[in-house]
């Protein structure tokens, strides 16, 4: 059984597996820990926190101690300093970046629109359609 | 081409260029007979009957012996019915010119110390807790068990569990001189 390290003192919870196996992977299984089925490993992975979890450790705690046994592979969200903050900012930025090419893609497009050629001006009605389109509008009340 | 297609053509290049990258570095080359086998220092989990006064050690600590290297976890079945076989297979032939060396993988290291003492494992074995080692040995599971020879050169792979008739069969006879490694293929 996957025990955790040092003396096996009650205290008080500062987590709980729910908390914390939602954001760890379950290494083997290839999902995070809270997805994972009851394999072996995911057994003992829950065993290993549970354990933590009865010594008051909190959950950074309890997720350093799982990177020290399984490497930075068993977190499933990326750290969010050194390199790791990448994961982070390149989504944000790469959003800002798509809504600015589209509104400027907006504007051009509504430019180029403004500036189009509205067209040779309309023929002039002749006489007996002129008098018609009077005719209708006075009966429709304009 | 217009400035703006070739700036969209780059873009999906690299893109593309990208996700290729990220999958050759994901997939593990597979070794083959003859190839070096990859040497990182790992944490030491037990030393078995070897004196490694060091907290981590490599292969290349026992270069100029034959080294069986066993990939395992604590939490693997055929692992454990292989464990006696290949304790009797240090008995019989650890010495000086051989020795059994243990990869544990992805696994914790007080499930492997248990492992260890339950099975009374008379070998050295390493921790691989991030699974990265076993993918540098090309492995797509445990366990597996990867025979160097004395120049750390790969001279027998089985890709799953071995038992006694097998380790007498295949290995024994590359450890004591009695037949030649395979070419590589």
């Amino acid at each position: 059984m996957l025990a955790a390290a040092g003396p096996a003192l009650a205290q008080e919870p500062q987590t709980t597996l729910p908390d914390v196996e939602d954001e760890v992977m379950c290494p083997v299984c290839g999902t995070t820990l809270e997805l994972a089925s009851d394999s072996q490993q995911a057994i003992r992975e829950r065993e290993f926190i549970r354990g933590l979890i009865a010594e008051g450790r909190s959950k950074e705690e309890i997720k350093d101690a799982l990177v020290a046994e399984f490497g930075d592979e068993v977190l499933a969200l990326p750290d969010d300093e050194g390199f790791d903050l990448a994961a982070w900012l390149v989504p944000g930025l790469a959003i800002v970046a798509a809504a600015v090419a589209i509104l400027v893609a907006l504007r051009r497009w509504r430019r180029a629109s403004d500036d189009d050629d509205p067209g040779p001006d309309p023929k002039p009605l002749d006489a007996e359609d002129a008098g018609r389109l009077e005719a209708d509008l006075e009966r429709y009340g304009r | 081409m217009s400035g703006k297609s070739f700036l969209a053509v780059m873009a999906v290049l690299g893109i593309v260029a990208l996700l290729g990258f990220g999958v050759v570095s994901k997939s593990g080359k597979q070794l083959e007979l003859g190839d070096a086998a990859p040497a990182p220092e790992l944490p030491v989990l037990a030393a078995g009957d070897r004196e490694l006064t060091n907290s981590t050690a490599s292969i290349t600590d026992f270069e100029g012996s034959w080294v069986l290297l066993n990939i395992w976890a604590s939490w693997c079945g055929p692992c454990e019915s292989e464990a006696p076989d290949l304790v009797e297979f240090q008995k019989r032939h650890g010495d000086e010119t051989f020795t059994i060396l243990g990869i544990q993988t992805q696994d914790g290291t007080e499930d492997g110390l248990d492992f260890f003492r339950d099975f009374g494992l008379n070998y050295p074995s390493l921790r691989d807790g991030s699974g990265d080692y076993a993918d540098e040995l090309g492995s797509t599971g445990v366990p597996e068990t990867i025979l160097l020879d004395p120049e750390g050169d790969v001279a027998y792979i089985r890709r799953g569990e071995v038992d006694a008739e097998l380790l007498e069969a295949e290995v024994a006879p590359l450890i004591t001189g009695a037949s030649v490694p395979p070419e590589e293929s």
